[in-house]
């Protein structure tokens, strides 16, 4: 009789068996980092020491210490310059192609090869080769007879020249642009073609109202990416010169695998956690008033 | 100015357009390209893509050893070793997690969904020191088997690909699992003789993306394998780039390519399935 009723509650749930090394893998690998992570932060664990207090100091750190709150502000700026410079490309161009463009494959494809292979090591030593000293752009405005920058060791060009990697790579978010593009009904733009409407007007008052939920998600994945940006940063410039490029997740790698800090680690995370929390809660607020959704009645 | 002047006008704007951001975008890897056939004088001396003098001399250093028990080749077998298995482990994962929460009610079905959801967006960041602390004390840091790297994959920890394959499943009638029902298919049967065959373009897709990103991982391997023997492409290249920078550019750079020339391969062979699956996995949510 138990194992009867026992069959027909497995047989009623046999699609939990199914999301079950999901729901493990959730707990081991991402629940319980999350939660460790809170509570190591307001502790001052050592990985060879371990914790001998609990402290509020590693956030009250992040904002009075002079090095914590330098990552913090280049951390904003890296992604307030990357991010909307990203989208904007990847809009622009994805409108182009969506014209009828002759060989529309073959530039769809150049444009999304750096997004594809700009994430590897390889491509920031290829970053490293052009904009270093004496590399290939100076030796370019030499050639024009203009004085270029140090890209890498003037600190007012370094993080420039490390979010032009990231900008060069808007391949991906445009591809994403361009499929939403293509769902908007050519009648639309008759329509508005027809009631005067120029291009750039029918750019702004059809194309863009009708894709916002895509510009929303793009918007949201870029963020997440640009404010947890590493390699770039740790490959091309060591987060010098001057701290100028230390973004918060290399001052973050930094305290826990080099100076083996812990608990100061986590602190950092977490205000960076919190910080996207609230950048996408805002995003998810706002979407209201300006993403319209088709399957919503006004 | 007639319509048709003006027409015209627009489309050689367009073109102007694409080419001159095309240039941009391809000319820094077709000069990658060739300076790695280029003596190192020759390299940062002009904007040429072929070179003047053609030699091999960086391509042959590439393929020397630094020192130690390490050389391209040899990183390279390293990187495949864990990418392929975590590749192969991501999609099973994903594809039951999907599976489950696509086709079946059960208890605390949407709750967990919207746990699965939420972790969509959770940084990576803030999962990286307590993850380490505890592979650390599972002993897997330094792992040979490179642990780290690949048992994650068998819990479906990519959300992003459980997404992309829910989304996908959504679009698939499901007369046809219920025909499969009807001929005695159990669940597991229905899994593999119809709803595998039909998900397979999203499959090729997250299998191609896992592929990118898993040979790209730098911070992975960063933490988790410290022994030079074991070391994969991605740390090889960072580090001859220190030890040779300044100098031999040539074979730095031919290091570099080669190191990406698997992901290049791929990639042209299968660039339609790289776009559909960003396009299905951005476009529906």
């Amino acid at each position: 009789m138990k194992n009867k009723t026992f069959k027909k509650v497995l047989k009623n749930n046999i699609g939990f068996l199914f999301i079950l090394p999901w729901l493990i893998g959730f707990c081991v690998f991402k629940l319980y980092p999350f939660a460790s992570s809170l509570y190591f932060s307001f502790t001052d664990f050592h990985l060879f020491k371990g914790i001998s207090k609990y402290t509020v100091e590693n956030y009250v750190d992040v904002f009075t210490n002079k090095n914590e709150l330098k990552a913090l502000i280049v951390t904003f700026k890296y992604a307030f310059i990357t991010v909307p410079l990203k989208l904007v490309a990847a809009l622009f161009i994805a409108y182009i192609l969506n014209f009828k463009i002759k060989g529309v494959n073959f530039f769809r494809t150049a444009y999304y090869i750096p997004s594809i292979l700009g994430g590897s090591v390889a491509i920031s030593v290829l970053w490293k080769a052009l904009f270093k000293d004496e590399g290939l752009i100076q030796t370019a405005f030499a050639m024009i007879g203009l004085h270029a920058p140090s890209f890498f060791s003037d600190p007012n060009w370094a993080l420039f020249s490390i979010s032009l990697l990231r900008m060069w790579q808007f391949g991906s978010a445009m591809v994403i642009f361009l499929a939403a593009l293509k769902g908007v009904p050519a009648e639309l733009y008759e329509a508005a073609s027809i009631d005067g409407a120029g291009k750039w007007k029918q750019f702004f008052s059809v194309t863009v109202p009708l894709i916002t939920p895509v510009i929303f998600y793009n918007l949201i994945t870029q963020l997440v990416q640009a404010f947890q940006e590493f390699n770039g940063p740790y490959i091309i410039t060591q987060g010098g010169p001057r701290g100028s490029t230390t973004l918060m997740s290399l001052l973050i790698y930094n305290n826990a695998f080099k100076n083996y800090q812990m608990g100061k680690a986590s602190a950092q995370a977490w205000v960076l956690f919190v910080i996207l929390l609230v950048l996408t809660a805002i995003a998810f607020y706002s979407q209201k008033r300006w993403v319209y959704y088709a399957d919503e009645e006004r | 100015m007639s319509l048709k002047t003006k027409r015209t006008i627009q489309v050689v704007i367009r073109y102007t357009v694409l080419i001159a951001v095309g240039i941009f975008m391809i000319y820094p890897l077709l000069w990658m390209i060739g300076a790695t056939f280029k003596p190192n004088n020759e390299i940062f001396s002009g904007l040429n893509i072929l070179p003047k003098k053609a030699t091999f001399e960086g391509y042959l250093n590439a393929m020397k050893n630094y020192g130690g028990d390490i050389n391209i080749w040899k990183a390279m077998l390293n990187t495949y070793s864990y990418v392929i298995p975590a590749v192969i482990f991501t999609i099973v994962s994903s594809t039951l997690t999907a599976y489950g929460f696509g086709r079946f009610k059960f208890f605390g079905r949407s709750v967990l969904f919207a746990i699965l959801m939420s972790t969509l967006f959770l940084p990576q960041v803030v999962l990286n020191v307590p993850q380490y602390i505890m592979y650390n004390i599972f002993g897997w840091v330094g792992s040979k088997l490179y642990l780290p790297l690949i048992v994650p994959s068998m819990f479906a920890t990519e959300t992003y690909f459980v997404f992309m394959l829910i989304q996908f499943l959504r679009n698939i009638p499901k007369e046809l699992e219920e025909a499969a029902k009807i001929d005695g298919c159990n669940e597991i049967q229905t899994l593999i003789k119809v709803i595998v065959p039909m998900l397979k373009p999203a499959l090729v897709s997250c299998a191609l993306f896992k592929f990118m990103w898993a040979s790209n991982d730098f911070l992975g391997p960063l933490l988790y394998v410290n022994n030079p023997a074991k070391y994969p492409a991605t740390i090889f290249v960072k580090l001859a780039m220190d030890s040779d920078a300044g100098f031999a550019w040539n074979r730095i750079l031919s290091t570099s390519l080669i190191s990406i020339l698997p992901s290049i391969i791929i990639f042209f062979i299968a660039q339609n399935q790289f776009v559909e699956g960003i396009s299905a996995g951005g476009v529906k949510g």
